[in-house]
């Protein structure tokens, strides 16, 4: 293999971690916006696809299983950011200026689908990842200096 | 060593018996073909010597020499192609090439001062 | 263990210098590359990884192996495209303006400049070690009996 190939993976931890962190502190921030970019609706609360580097193989054969192994893993990506789908937030307020204005949810208005406490654990999670991507860091170095020491004193 | 071996110990008539191990008595074996297998001397004492002093030492010093070209082998490649070879390759290789490298050394020295005690005539 | 030049123990020393040269420049871009993470506009520079060098010890090979070298009408063209001698080659820095990252046109990750960082501070430990374990070998090697 070679001899980076620890901080390399750890690096790759180290960014999609961060850039799930950004993604979630959006989400927080933008947690009771009525209006969105496209101006369509509300913000709706985004999340993070991650997908391992190498991943290849889509589909496995019965009669050569190994034929499309990967081998060992090159770290993580982040393959898209996407929108969450469910439903939003409703709650009854006529005299809002973004109150929906004909149809059966007459006077309602739409908020995010951002669940405060979720995020909130998503971002401890995601913080989590990131010292622990740090420590394999931390630990490689570690492991690199002993086996200079081999050859000292 | 061969604790099989009685050359140039007395024991007149039969081979030493070890105690605890099995002594081991070289049947020679009827083969109806040259290429089935024969008790050979070199299999059972791998620690013969059949060649000169002189080819051993040139074999010697050509895997001293193998063992420091491939340390400094893998040391280049750790400066240009880093991701190709590991850390621990590249310092065991290094260590190995200088122990042999020091050993060396000190068998010539030995060497060198035994010609010269030798030789001198005080 | 040879002392010539551009056999044995000498070339090793002349590459592993190379490469410290390589490692102590590519320290600078990198710090460099982080103290201006929140600058608009900023795009990172890197240190090509050595790969002049494999091409440049290649043309010794190639010398051997008698490649047809290029017919050239002026002393100025290049003649091949690798450099005649492994010691001429030197680091280049490389700036990356083609990515960008974030809205204010800055295109540093911090992330992947630490590890660079790292895996050069690393990469530097390694080479340091093995030349000084050449010299004190030499050095062990040459003393009297």
């Amino acid at each position: 293999m070679g001899m980076f190939d620890g901080i390399n993976i750890a690096a790759t931890g180290l960014s999609a971690q961060r850039l799930r962190l950004d993604v979630i502190s959006n989400n927080i921030a933008n947690a009771t916006t009525t209006r969105n970019a496209q101006g369509d609706g509300a913000f709706r609360r985004d999340r993070v696809v991650m997908t391992p580097i190498n991943l290849r193989n889509v589909w496995r054969s019965p009669v050569y299983p190994r034929g499309l192994e990967t081998g060992m893993g090159r770290g993580v990506k982040v393959e898209r950011v996407e929108k969450d789908p469910s439903d939003l937030r409703l709650v009854y307020d006529p005299g809002h200026p973004d109150a929906i204005a004909i149809g059966p949810k007459k006077g309602y208005v739409e908020y995010p689908n951002v669940n405060i406490v979720e995020e909130i654990t998503d971002m401890i999670s995601a913080s989590r990842s990131y010292e622990a991507n740090a420590q394999v860091i931390t630990g490689t170095k570690q492991m690199f200096n002993k086996t200079l020491e081999i050859g000292r004193a | 060593m061969d604790i099989y071996s009685t050359k140039g110990v007395s024991f007149p008539n039969a081979y030493p018996k070890v105690i605890g191990a099995q002594a081991r008595v070289d049947l020679p074996m009827r083969t109806s073909d040259a290429r089935h297998m024969q008790p050979s001397a070199a299999q059972d004492n791998p620690e013969r010597v059949t060649e000169g002093f002189a080819a051993v030492l040139g074999q010697t010093l050509g895997r001293v020499e193998t063992l420091d070209t491939n340390s400094q082998r893998l040391s280049a490649q750790a400066v240009y192609a880093p991701d190709s070879v590991e850390a621990h390759e590249v310092v065991l290789a290094a260590e190995k090439a200088r122990f042999a490298l020091n050993l060396t050394k000190t068998v010539t020295d030995g060497l060198i001062r035994g010609y010269q005690s030798l030789t001198n005539p005080r | 263990m040879s002392l010539f030049q551009n056999t044995g123990t000498m070339r090793t020393l002349a590459i592993l210098e190379q490469g410290l040269d390589a490692a102590t420049l590519r320290r600078k871009v990198l710090a460099n590359n982080i103290a201006n993470v929140d600058v608009p506009h900023f795009k990172r520079s890197e240190v090509l990884s050595e790969s002049q060098l494999p091409r440049a010890l290649d043309h010794e090979r190639a010398v051997k192996a008698d490649v047809t070298p290029m017919r050239r009408t002026h002393a100025a063209h290049f003649a091949t495209r690798r450099h005649e001698n492994f010691r001429d080659v030197t680091p280049q820095v490389n700036q990356d303006y083609l990515s960008s990252m974030r809205n204010d046109g800055n295109n540093v990750d911090m992330e992947d400049e630490v590890a660079k960082l790292t895996r050069n501070q690393l990469q530097y430990s390694l080479m340091v070690d093995r030349i000084g374990g050449t010299f004190r070998l030499m050095n062990s090697l040459t003393r009297l009996a």
